[in-house]
């Protein structure tokens, strides 16, 4: 089913990274020639990890950004990943500039890979408490899918992947397809029992996480190990412990002899032809010689991550689509939300003073969300998850100066006491006035406009933060937990690397952009699934159900491109 | 004011020991940002030495990538910003000044004891100017990092392990 001249694809699919990779993969598989396109370099397994082994002291500046850098990137510079061992996977502030109408604190990853290289690889699924939000709730619109529509794609992900968790058997974090779980730390446990016994609906879980615990055919096949806990991931990982797309899923595509893949590719527009009223292909600028080309499909996959891909469908315009691609009613930019992490509370324990812990561990404790989930307790919409970890840490004693500091240091002896930490992680509301656009004037060097971001928290984001420090002193003091503190971190939406939305899903097409498999309305066969789709936020880290509404979405594509049925 | 009078007198006894083995300054790498005289790179390598002396008798041999004084240097030139900077290299001019002008002699010269008097009282007197003191409290800072960070101190005293393949969440503390 290909037309084979250098520009002619079957597929095109928009972005490299976790959910490119993936429509990439699925489309490959089935015989689909695909051009993969990404407006960054190659990134390849392994090879191209230049820190990956390297020991903390072998770093000039051991770990710590030069001022000039920060001083150049600021909003990179304060996401928690952006170091010495990693920068080099980071989007630098001048490298693509944007517009911050509000501050909007926005953290790219341009390379083949993308975000998947430097993620924090927490994979939790949904649940029906999380897709009937907005129709229960009275927010944005109903999601057109429910749990059981996305839950076989969840376990294909998480068996292609590889995720290590327990079978909790809680069904406002349903259950996968795990390997198995690293230890929870004697606090940790402890915490999760006084919960048990206080509060019959709150759960301190393992974090489920996209590692290797044990081995499986199908991981030999994709050419990774074990992980081995060095818990330096955002490097790349040479044994391929844990998921990112360039051990796993372009390498899988790229073995079916399906693929091509075209780096330094930035995607200017896609092209919509008024006659046969479809899009037939986009429009590529080369990032290093800005030379423009077209590449040519039937089918394309939006994948350049949220707001990348709200950016190429608003400067697709055409005499049909004036104000960007499918955008009928005023829609595309609109109800971006993301995730509330400004909320943190740590303390102290003085129990299990004899006991530590050996070893690393690339995951820690989570509470799934237990505000709201049965029925609208509290004068705020939603709720928030949350991190809990416990961990003792060696004090060093640098007291005095000659022969005394030194033996100071080196009499390291009993551990400090545990400390407990928790961050949220608040659903916020999409809405209307939360937006992404283009601007006028200004464009970046490949001849883009520059996006427009004016997205801000509300009223309900403050009140849950309250609830947070409220709900989780009281648990910390029922715990036993002292020199308990609080810390509203301040940081500006977009540092929790959880911009969604902008070209929601929905059922109907005056007040969505994509219908239930991931089309345009207005432009069937173009598909969004990355970020973008996202209807509402609920409190998971997101990119599980990226992957798998992209896995079900480019399945439903190729039955479609099969039976003649793409066009509208 | 006693205990320079100590310094002095220990200065007497231990004149003409040459006490602080020397970092050979031709080898320096460039700090752009801090625009330092050969003399000026030399007393940061023997303070960093007097405020954290390694080699001693019975005491672990710690192997760094670089020599303690390019570590400080480095990371002041590098990573701090250029008022902090600036208060840095003011601190050790009057850190220079103070050691000739108080004790007569370079720093040099003085003896273990005598520098550790000495960095106690630039860093107990409050009648100092407070660059001096950032001056010598960055340098010990970094000084204490370089170790703290050091292949040796990690994983002989912080329990380090590269890839450890193991997480144990409840052993007994040893």
């Amino acid at each position: 089913m290909s037309d084979q001249t250098a520009h002619h694809f079957d597929a095109i699919v928009i972005g490299a990274g976790m959910t490119g990779g993936w429509a990439a993969k699925e489309l490959c598989e089935q015989g689909v020639k695909t051009l993969l396109l990404e407006r960054g370099r190659n990134v390849e397994h392994i090879k191209d990890y230049p820190t990956t082994n390297m020991r903390p002291w072998e770093f000039p500046h051991r770990g710590q950004i030069p001022q000039e850098v920060r001083e150049a990137h600021p909003v990179v510079s304060r996401c928690y990943a952006f170091r010495e061992d990693a920068m080099h996977f980071f989007v630098k502030d001048q490298e693509h500039p944007y517009v911050q109408e509000k501050p909007f604190d926005w953290i790219r990853g341009y390379q083949v890979g993308g975000k998947s290289i430097m993620w924090a690889r927490q994979v939790q699924r949904w649940s029906d408490y999380d897709f009937e939000g907005p129709a229960r709730d009275g927010f944005a619109v109903d999601w057109p899918i429910r749990y059981k529509d996305l839950a076989p794609w969840y376990s294909k992900v998480e068996q292609f992947i590889g995720v290590s968790g327990n079978k909790d058997g809680l069904d406002m974090l349903p259950d996968g397809e795990f390997l198995k779980a690293w230890e929870l730390n004697c606090v940790e446990k402890y915490f999760q029992s006084v919960l048990r016994q206080h509060y019959p609906n709150r759960h301190m879980i393992y974090g489920r996480c996209a590692h290797l615990t044990e081995n499986r055919p199908i991981f030999q096949q994709q050419g990774r190990t074990l992980c081995l806990a060095r818990n330096i991931c955002q490097r790349g990982c040479p044994y391929g412990g844990y998921f990112n797309a360039n051990s796993t899923l372009i390498p899988w595509a790229a073995k079916t002899g399906n693929l091509t893949l075209r780096p330094h590719s930035v995607v200017h527009s896609i092209i919509f032809d008024e006659q046969a009223n479809q899009a037939t292909g986009v429009r590529v600028i080369d990032a290093q010689t800005k030379e423009s080309t077209e590449y040519f499909a039937k089918l394309i996959f939006v994948n350049a991550a949220a707001l990348n891909t709200n950016l190429i469908l608003l400067n697709s315009t055409s005499g049909r689509f004036p104000n960007g691609l499918g955008n009928d009613y005023d829609l595309l930019g609109r109800y971006v939300a993301f995730h509330n992490y400004r909320g943190k509370i740590s303390a102290q324990y003085e129990g299990f003073p004899g006991r530590t812990t050996e070893g690393k561990r690339p995951t820690s404790g989570y509470l799934p969300r237990f505000r709201n989930v049965y029925r609208q307790e509290t004068d705020f919409l939603r709720g928030y998850a949350a991190g809990f970890g416990a961990t003792r840490s060696i004090p060093v004693n640098s007291e005095g100066f000659g022969e005394e500091l030194l033996l100071n240091l080196l009499d390291t002896g009993a551990e400090g006491p545990w400390r407990v930490n928790s961050h949220m992680m608040g659903e916020t509301i999409p809405k209307k006035d939360n937006t992404v656009s283009l601007d006028d004037t200004q464009k970046d060097e490949w001849g883009v406009p520059l996006l427009k971001v004016n997205i801000a928290y509300d009223d309900n984001d403050e009140k849950m933060l309250q609830d947070f420090f409220e709900q989780f002193t009281h648990m910390y003091e029922k715990a036993g937990f002292t020199n308990i503190q609080t810390r509203d971190t301040h940081q500006a939406p977009g540092l929790d690397i959880h911009e969604m939305g902008g070209v929601r899903m929905g059922h109907d097409p005056k007040t969505s952009m994509l219908n239930k498999w991931n089309q345009l309305h207005a432009c069937p066969n173009v598909f969004v699934t990355d970020g973008a789709c996202m209807t509402s936020t609920a409190t998971q880290n997101p990119s599980l159900t990226f992957m798998a509404l992209t896995a079900r979405a480019a399945n439903y594509a190729v039955e479609q491109m099969k039976k003649g049925e793409l066009s509208s | 004011m006693k205990r320079r009078k100590a310094i002095q007198n220990l200065a007497l006894i231990s004149a003409g020991m040459a006490l602080l083995p020397g970092c050979d300054f031709e080898q320096w790498p460039v700090f752009e940002n801090l625009m330092l005289e050969k003399d000026q790179l030399r007393l940061v390598d023997q303070l960093t030495r007097a405020i954290l002396p390694q080699g001693g008798e019975g005491m672990p041999v710690v192997s760094t990538p670089e020599p303690t004084a390019h570590f400080v240097l480095r990371m002041v030139n590098d990573c701090y910003d250029a008022r902090d900077a600036r208060r840095y290299v003011a601190g050790l001019k009057l850190f220079q000044q103070y050691v000739q002008d108080t004790y007569k002699t370079s720093f040099k010269s003085l003896n273990p004891q005598q520098h550790v008097l000495l960095l106690t009282e630039v860093q107990t007197d409050e009648h100092l100017p407070k660059s001096l003191k950032y001056f010598l409290s960055t340098t010990k800072n970094l000084s204490v990092r370089h170790f703290t960070t050091s292949e040796y101190f990690m994983k002989n005293h912080l329990r380090y392990e590269f890839a450890p393949g193991r997480y144990l969440g409840c052993v007994a503390e040893s």
